[in-house]
Order: structure tokens, then C-alpha cells, then sequence
């Protein structure tokens, strides 16, 4: 018998596109959305309050079916999951952590997304220096462009549609802003993909219209550099010294400065694994990332969940939507044929992105061991080689019970794989393989307070 | 008249829908809190609620992420020193 309740954990991409499926079954199916974000869209399609969503088609009040009842639960997030006879119990918290309450169902999707990787610098802690999801954000939603000398500097495309939201809000309010894009990898390595972008044609012409778009609004635009250094006067950003590198992201020690009053990085996406850790989901390694181990219907080595989106692998918004299908028709006991034909075309792109762009471990090699590596708890890459190779930490998991790195308030979500990556590097004699279902679990999923708990 | 919060007893306008985060950066201010141990002028990062580097107290009530927290009248929000207590 087709399920009666579902729950959709992450309103995203995969989470509506999922949520669109049941919606057009026309089937009494309750659906439970939960996300930890105050509106629907995921990071790909963060709006302003009051402003139409950015994808009409994937919008939940366009759908016009009565036979679903769909129960919202927004600025909520997840923090334990039980199994009780055949159906789930899901334990949810406001955001503030203050509220908790309880939802039961039978089926799960679980499209929690990714969050973006950030390599650290010198001086990367500094007012000024913020992820490109963070500017990105203030610039697109809150109209807010918090410099005049921008420095975009990491690898992957998401500096580009970054940098054009800033020229064209900048337009409009008539600022004056200079922005200079900094990409580790050389611009030739898009040969290496050309099968993926035969197989998505529509990606050449993205591709090339951006590159028109930087070229038409005075976007400069280096390569083969990443960021050694923020310079900082009395506090305040006044430039970075990048530094050549090989494609592995070693430096070849050549340094040049740039002014700059705000720097935004971007080292590409890592899977949110933290739920799918917390329901002992089969996970694996894939281009360094743990990944959801998933079948061709998105199911989980778990009974009754499935997963869709960037926590199966990196691979962009269109993906996530295909998976999301695809999990939400086989819960429907339907065909899901085309989505994945669609599916197979962007996993073969996303895979070739995933070449050209490889974040290899050469960063950490000329870093300065005064630089913090942990945010939270300000612990720097001096304190965690020493773990490495005086204490013995072996691990991400074991160098935080010495260092602390990994135990304030964002629970490693920063820190954790740049640790690894060190720990890794200093131990590089020892043959490391890590395990991705050996990746540190954090038992409580969220923010939750001893007084919401209570209630 | 434009709403306003207050930000370390300064008066910081708004627009609807605004974050703290947002507002207190479009007035040209960068520093949101200072670090426990070191002291350090730490601002928003990450943006989205992940890295909690953004963290003021919002009428008493310590570590809420500028980032996520609405902007509303009459609000007092402080820059965090250390864990936020006294």
C-alpha cells in the first residue's frame, strides 16, 4: 500500500521538487516540510520575504491538489530521529532551540543540501572576510553590498553568478563597486570536460555568458591563485596577497598584493551529512566528500528513507530536483524514467566539475601555524599538527578531544574537513584512508535548549 | 520615519525582512562581537545560520545569530564580548 505520510527534510531543490511529485499524485498522502530556514527554496532559492518565488514551477502554492495536506515547519530544524515500529518519530526545535515538538510518519526523504567550504588564511577571521553564500546573501536579499573593493577568491563556479548579482545590484543603487575573481584552477581545464558538456549543451552557453557578462562589467578575473593573507590596517581589510599555485594548491611562492576592502571565499560544497550520521545511513566516499549511499530509486540503506540532493553528491540545483523526483515517485510506486535519463546527464556534469575543480589538500602547506583553523573555539594550525604529531590524533574526531577544534557552537560544520585535511597531511607517512562511516556523528542534530526540551 | 533597532545603544534603521546582520552591515558597521579567548573583532561568515560566528545578544538574551534573527523595532541588540555573560 502507497505510504500515507511522508516527511520532506529540507526545502530545497530536491525537498520541492519532491514535494511538486506528491502533490501532482493526486493521492491523500499528509506530507510533513521541514526546514530550518524561515522560508522554502533551500540556500539556491534564498528570496526576500514578500517577493515571488525565484522557480514558479517549483512553487508549493501553485499546486493545486486538495488530496494533499501539507503540514509546514519552517525556522524548525531536526535534532533526532527515532524508528518505532515501522514509522518515524521526528524530534524538531525552533531555531532559537526554545520550542520542541514531535512528528510521526512512515516515509522520509531526507535532502538536507550542502554547505559551502571555506579554506582558511591569514587573518580569514577578521570583520570582512565571509563565505560567498554570505555575500551573496546580503547583496541578493538584503540589497546590501558591505565594500567597494571586493575580492572573490576560492574555486568553482559559484564565484561567477556571486560576482554578476553584485554588478547588477550595484546598478541599481548606483554604487560604486569594484569586483576581482580569484580562481585556483586555470581556466583550461574546462577541456577535460567536454563530454560533460556535450551531454548539456545548455551549460556552454551559461558558461560563456558569464564569461561575457565579466568581461562587459569590468569583472577581472585571475587564475591559478588563491589567498595567502588578508592585510589588515588597524582592523580593517585594506588588501590580500594571493599567491600562485599548482592545481593541486601548493604554492609555487610567487606573492602579489591587491587592495581590497572585503574578501568572500569559496572552495566549492560539502554534503550536510549530520542527519543522515544521526540515522546510520550507509555513507561513502566520493571526491573526498561522504556521501549518502543511495539505489537507482534514491533509497537508502534504511528502509523507508530515502535521499535526494546534494547529501547523494555535489551536484548543483538541477540534479537535486531529478533525485527529488525520482524518490518522491518511487514512494508513489510510479515511473520515473525520464528524470533519470535527466539524472544520468547531470551526474556525468557534475562530475566533470568535480575535476575541474579538485580542492586537493596542497592548501595547508603554506599555511601559517599562527593561522586559526577553528572559528569557535580559536584554535590554530600550529595546535593541531602539534595534536598530529606529538598527541597522535589520528582523526578530525581525536585532534578535537586535544584541541577543542570542533567543540564550540557550530559543531565543526566550519572547521571539521580542514582539519582532517591537516591532520591528514601531517601523518601523510602513515598511509590515512579514512572512512566516511567513520566521519564524526553528532549525536543531537541541532540547536535545542534544556528548556525547550522540557516541554 | 524610518524603523529603527538599537545596536550597542545606537539607533540602526531598517526595512522589513531585514536580519540584524543586514541592517547593522548597510549602516557601514562591521564588527558584530569580540571572541572569548583572544579577543578578536569576529562578523558575519557564513551567512546561514551554520557557523555562529555572528552572534549578539538580542533583548538580554545571548548567542542569537545576527544572521538569522529579524530586524524589529524597539529591539536591543548588543555586540557579544566572550560567551555573552557578565
Amino acid at each position: 500500500m502507497p505510504a500515507t505520510s511522508v516527511a520532506i527534510i529540507g526545502a530545497g531543490p530536491a525537498g520541492l521538487s519532491a514535494l511538486r511529485q506528491l502533490a501532482n499524485a493526486k493521492r491523500v498522502i499528509r506530507v510533513e516540510v521541514i526546514d530550518s530556514n524561515p522560508r522554502y527554496g533551500g540556500q539556491y532559492w534564498r528570496h526576500r520575504e514578500g517577493d515571488p518565488f525565484p522557480e514558479s514551477e517549483l512553487d508549493p502554492t501553485s499546486h493545486s491538489s486538495t488530496e494533499i495536506r501539507i503540514n509546514w515547519h519552517l525556522s524548525t530544524s531536526v535534532w533526532q530521529i527515532e524508528s518505532v515500529a515501522g514509522s518515524f518519530r521526528i524530534h524538531t526545535a525552533s531555531s532559537s532551540g526554545e520550542k520542541s515538538s514531535t512528528v510521526e510518519v512512515e516515509k522520509i526523504i531526507i535532502a538536507t543540501g550542502a554547505t559551502e567550504r571555506t579554506l582558511p588564511f591569514k587573518n580569514w577571521t577578521a570583520p570582512g572576510v565571509m563565505s560567498a553564500g554570505a555575500l551573496q546573501s546580503l547583496v541578493k536579499e538584503y540589497q546590501v553590498i558591505p565594500g567597494k573593493k571586493i575580492v572573490i577568491a576560492g574555486s568553482g563556479v559559484f564565484a561567477l553568478p556571486v560576482a554578476k548579482t553584485i554588478m547588477e545590484v550595484s546598478k541599481k543603487l548606483g554604487a560604486d563597486t569594484a569586483v576581482t575573481v580569484i580562481e585556483a584552477q586555470s581556466i583550461f581545464r574546462w577541456w577535460r570536460n567536454s563530454f560533460a558538456f556535450l551531454l548539456n549543451p545548455g551549460k556552454i552557453l551559461e558558461a560563456v555568458g558569464y564569461l561575457f557578462f565579466m568581461k562587459r562589467h569590468g569583472v577581472k578575473r585571475l587564475s591559478k591563485r588563491i589567498v595567502r593573507e588578508a592585510r589588515l590596517e588597524s582592523g580593517e581589510i585594506v588588501g590580500v596577497m594571493a599567491m600562485k599555485v599548482r592545481s593541486d594548491l601548493s604554492s609555487d611562492s610567487t606573492n602579489e598584493v591587491l587592495a581590497a576592502d572585503l574578501v568572500a571565499t569559496s572552495f566549492g560544497f560539502i554534503p550536510d551529512m549530520t542527519l543522515a550520521s544521526i540515522l546510520g545511513l550507509e555513507r561513502k566516499n566520493q571526491n573526498d566528500d561522504a556521501v549518502v549511499v543511495v539505489d537507482s530509486n534514491q533509497r537508502t540503506s534504511l528502509k523507508g528513507v530515502w535521499a535526494a540532493g546534494e547529501i547523494t553528491g555535489i551536484g548543483g540545483h538541477e540534479l537535486a530536483i531529478s533525485e527529488g523526483a525520482i524518490a518522491a515517485l518511487d514512494i508513489l510506486e510510479k515511473s520515473s524514467q525520464s528524470w533519470k535519463l535527466r539524472r544520468f546527464r547531470q551526474r556525468v556534469f557534475a562530475r566533470g566539475l568535480a575535476k575541474i575543480y579538485p580542492i586537493s589538500s596542497g592548501w595547508n602547506k603554506s599555511l601559517d601555524d599562527s593561522t586559526i583553523v577553528c572559528r569557535c573555539e580559536e584554535v590554530s594550525v600550529g595546535e593541531i599538527k602539534q595534536s598530529a604529531s606529538e598527541l597522535g590524533a589520528d582523526s578530525a574526531r581525536t585532534a578535537k578531544l586535544f584541541t577543542r577544534a570542533g567543540m564550540g557552537l557550530c559543531q565543526g560544520r566550519i572547521c571539521q574537513r580542514n582539519v582532517k585535511e591537516i591532520i591528514d597531511f601531517v601523518r601523510s607517512d602513515s598511509k590515512n584512508v579514512s572512512d566516511a562511516n567513520r566521519e564524526t556523528v553528532r549525536p543531537i542534530g541541532g540547536v535545542v535548549t534544556l528548556g525547550g526540551l522540557s516541554d | 520615519m524610518a524603523k529603527t533597532f538599537s545596536f550597542d545603544g545606537e539607533a540602526i534603521s531598517f526595512e522589513s525582512g531585514d536580519t540584524i546582520a543586514a541592517a547593522v552591515l548597510r549602516s557601514g558597521r562591521k564588527s558584530l562581537r569580540r571572541t572569548r579567548f583572544h579577543g578578536e573583532e569576529r562578523s558575519i561568515f557564513c551567512g546561514i545560520g551554520q557557523c555562529f560566528d555572528c552572534i549578539v545578544i538580542v533583548d538580554g538574551r545571548s548567542n542569537q545569530r545576527a544572521c538569522l534573527v529579524r530586524a524589529e523595532e524597539g529591539i536591543q541588540v548588543e555586540h557579544q564580548e566572550g560567551a555573552g555573560q557578565a
